[in-house]
């Protein structure tokens, strides 16, 4: 298969990422501190050290896996926004293995926990996608609903049945020691890169296979083009469906669950309702402009911003509490920038409107 | 599925002509463009590692303290806040260098403490009990550097001898809430009151907090109105307002006019349902007198004081592990926030009653009846 590289693929991301970093800086300046400062801080939260690249590739690990996920589901035509709640049943189902499970000798703990967690995710996103082949139910509302019953749900277990004995606090009883995904490498005494950057890599490349290079994604892709085509073409545009579906629930339960069982003890009733991995996920996807290779630029991306702003807070380059602020306002702007890409394409269209007009792109796998 | 689906290929045709000379272009001028406004407003002290006047303060020359928060930020009014105003006081009587940081999940926790530990912070401090787990790991990793947690106490994480619990007699502020409860209903001359001696209180789950400040207030009201009944329920939540709300109504339909929350964010709409139906409120933690005239008063915990304490120790030397610091009234730990002004000739009363706290003379149970 021969692709031209598509420069413009590149350019939309990359002039979103500036033009939002710029936004942050006239606000830094706004408020009155120092924005070369800031941003030195940032990047050295970010990458200026072994346990600062340690930090970026933990945060940015599961917002891979939920970019991948709102990604699959973008190339079959549906917008998943179901990231939180299928997130939750992955951490939920995988979580429960982890605890329970004990008879599940040495590594094959922690990899039947994952199984589960994707298991767990995938059948929360199917619902969505077999309400939507079903009774027409828009995937949008359906998955933004999902995703309270998941809270709900996962509120319910830790008050209750998943409550540690014995003890008051609303947490549920430590993972095994088998379950805890190995760690593969120690920048410093205190940042452990665990196996999931492994899952969310490997997991990024078995999407780009399966888009560029399997049956099942030409017909998600044909689906997502144009679904009335791919059912006159013989295609199964309902299996398609909740397949995809299943798959980004699949992938977004890993997200979930990686950083459940990497980096920390046990389930915790009051994560539930903050998980924003699922809604970054969404900005990962389209900053990767729903690519899978894309999605783990934009993970990286968006994960070292998050690390730098520990970076920024460490060297009180902005007052405390501004920078994850701030990171939140410069990672808002990327999505708006990359979504009202339009303004881009004019722009470039005024400055260089002698290379002539441009056509509507697929965007490579 | 029947057809056999070979073509990788995409249906569209793409343009071959490469775009390098529109692109090179535009991250040009848009790199032009950000050194511009970057440059020109570059300033002072740019580079210097201590903050200088371009960054937040971090103090002076005293101890080296790192404060994580949990989930709830620094601008939580409550718990967060009041650890930074602990630090910030010590940033300007003790001359501490303060660095925060914020925590946005709670795989953040122990990355967060772990880089305090990581840069050899004289004392790192951990926000809430949700921390205990990363608060354990850490402080094993790391038994040369001392840490202290709020609201925790350390015997649940084995007591490592470099970390200290601060904990509150949450139930001497409840005691001081439930006694000025009771006299307002003994009298029953504030409006809004039904003569019916019913007050009540919500807890936002069992937890040893809640359930500390919930039997003080019990015992409170019972010291100063023997025929009141005290009414509790537990909204299983400490965010979602509408669930306090709800119990709340339920409290005040059973003729309950006094209703005490003690489940944080989720209490503001027990706190809003009280001015809805016209009774009064009490509120838990921070002083909120702000959110209106329907506050009776604020069962306050100073957790400012503790973490200033903590950081004292370390300047003196005195700092302890593996154990608890206990903060009651007598330590200004805990306390009663601003009185309605409707209220404030119980004012003197209350005093007494502080007094007497204060001189270990009351017994107050930790546990709900």
């Amino acid at each position: 298969m021969r692709r031209h590289f598509d420069p413009e693929a590149l350019l939309v991301p990359l002039l979103a990422v500036l033009a939002a970093m710029l936004v942050g800086a006239l606000l830094i300046y706004g408020i009155g501190y120092d924005a070369i400062y800031a941003y030195t801080s940032l990047i050295e939260g970010a990458v200026g050290s072994p346990s600062a690249i340690g930090s970026t590739l933990l945060r940015a690990t599961p917002i891979i896996l939920t970019g991948l996920s709102v990604t699959i589901a973008l190339r079959a035509g549906l917008f998943n926004i179901g990231g939180t709640g299928q997130v939750i049943l992955g951490m939920l189902l995988g979580g429960i293995v982890a605890i329970h499970a004990n008879f599940l000798p040495g590594p094959s703990h922690w990899i039947f926990a994952l199984v589960a967690a994707a298991i767990g995710g995938g059948i929360w996103g199917a619902i969505a996608g077999f309400l939507k082949v079903a009774r027409g139910a828009n995937e949008v509302v359906v998955t933004i609903m999902l995703n309270y019953i998941a809270i709900r749900l996962g509120e319910f277990l830790l008050g209750g049945p998943l409550k540690e004995a014995g003890s008051d606090n609303p947490a549920s009883a430590e993972f095994a020691a088998n379950a805890k995904l190995p760690i593969l490498w120690r920048p410093d005494n205190f940042t452990e890169v665990h196996a999931g950057v492994l899952v969310a890599l490997l997991v990024a490349g078995a999407t780009w296979f399966l888009i560029a290079r399997t049956s099942l994604g030409y017909q998600i892709r044909a689906v997502g083009l144009q679904p009335d085509a791919a059912e006159y073409g013989g295609m199964s545009v309902a299996k398609v469906t909740v397949i995809a579906m299943f798959l980004a629930g699949a992938f977004a339960g890993l997200g979930g669950a990686v950083s459940q069982l990497g980096e920390l003890e046990r389930l915790q009733k009051s994560e539930f309702g903050v998980i924003n991995i699922g809604f970054t996920g969404i900005a990962v996807a389209l900053l990767g402009r729903s690519t899978a290779i894309g999605c783990v630029f934009a993970g990286l991306l968006l994960g070292g911003l998050d690390s730098g702003a520990v970076g920024i807070q460490n060297d009180n380059a902005l007052p405390s509490g501004v920078a994850t602020k701030l990171i939140g306002v410069i990672q808002g702007v990327i999505v708006l920038f990359v979504g009202a890409d339009i303004i881009f394409r004019r722009l470039s269209g005024r400055v260089m409107g002698v290379f002539g007009p441009r056509a509507a792109k697929e965007p490579v796998a | 599925m029947t057809t056999r689906v070979r073509d990788n290929e995409t249906a569209h045709d793409e343009p071959a002509q490469p775009r390098w000379g529109r692109t090179t272009l535009i991250v040009a001028l848009v790199a032009l463009l950000a050194i511009g406004v970057t440059g020109c407003g570059k300033r002072g002290s740019t580079g210097d590692s201590s903050g200088g006047d371009s960054g937040g303060s971090s103090g002076g020359s005293g101890p080296k303290v790192g404060l994580v928060t949990d989930l709830g930020g620094l601008n939580d009014r409550s718990f967060n806040a009041l650890a930074n105003k602990g630090l910030e006081k010590a940033k300007t009587d003790l001359g501490a260098q303060g660095t925060v940081l914020e925590s946005k999940s709670a795989s953040d926790y122990e990355k967060n403490l772990g880089q305090f530990a990581q840069q050899k912070s004289d004392l790192t401090v951990g926000v809430g009990f949700l921390m205990g787990d990363a608060m354990k790991n850490v402080a094993a990793k790391a038994p040369d550097s001392k840490f202290a947690i709020v609201d925790y106490p350390v015997d649940q994480i084995g007591s490592p001898k470099n970390v200290r619990g601060l904990v509150f007699k949450e139930q001497e502020a409840g005691y001081l809430a439930g006694a000025l409860a009771g006299m307002v209903e003994q009298d029953g001359k504030l409006k809004g009151l039904n003569g019916a001696k019913v007050v009540s209180a919500i807890g936002g789950q069992k937890i040893p907090a809640v359930e500390r400040y919930i039997a003080g207030f019990q015992a409170g009201v019972k010291s100063t109105c023997k025929g009141c009944t005290v009414l509790i329920d537990y909204s299983q939540d400490f965010i979602d307002q509408s669930k306090c709300q709800d119990r709340a109504n339920a409290q005040i339909a059973k003729k309950s006019d006094i209703v005490f929350q003690v489940a944080g964010g989720c209490g503001l709409g027990a706190l809003d349902a009280a001015k809805q139906k016209g009774v009064w409120g009490i509120v838990v933690d921070a002083d909120q007198a702000y959110l209106g005239p329907h506050i009776l008063t604020s069962a306050v915990k100073n957790v400012d004081a503790g973490v200033f304490d903590a950081i004292k120790s370390i300047k003196e030397g005195t700092f302890e592990g593996g154990t608890d610091g206990v903060y009651g009234l007598a330590e200004d730990g805990v306390g009663i926030g601003a009185i309605a002004a409707p209220a404030k000739s119980y004012e003197t009363k209350l005093t007494t009653i502080v007094e007497q706290v204060k001189a270990g003379k009351v017994e107050i149970p930790t546990e709900v009846k």
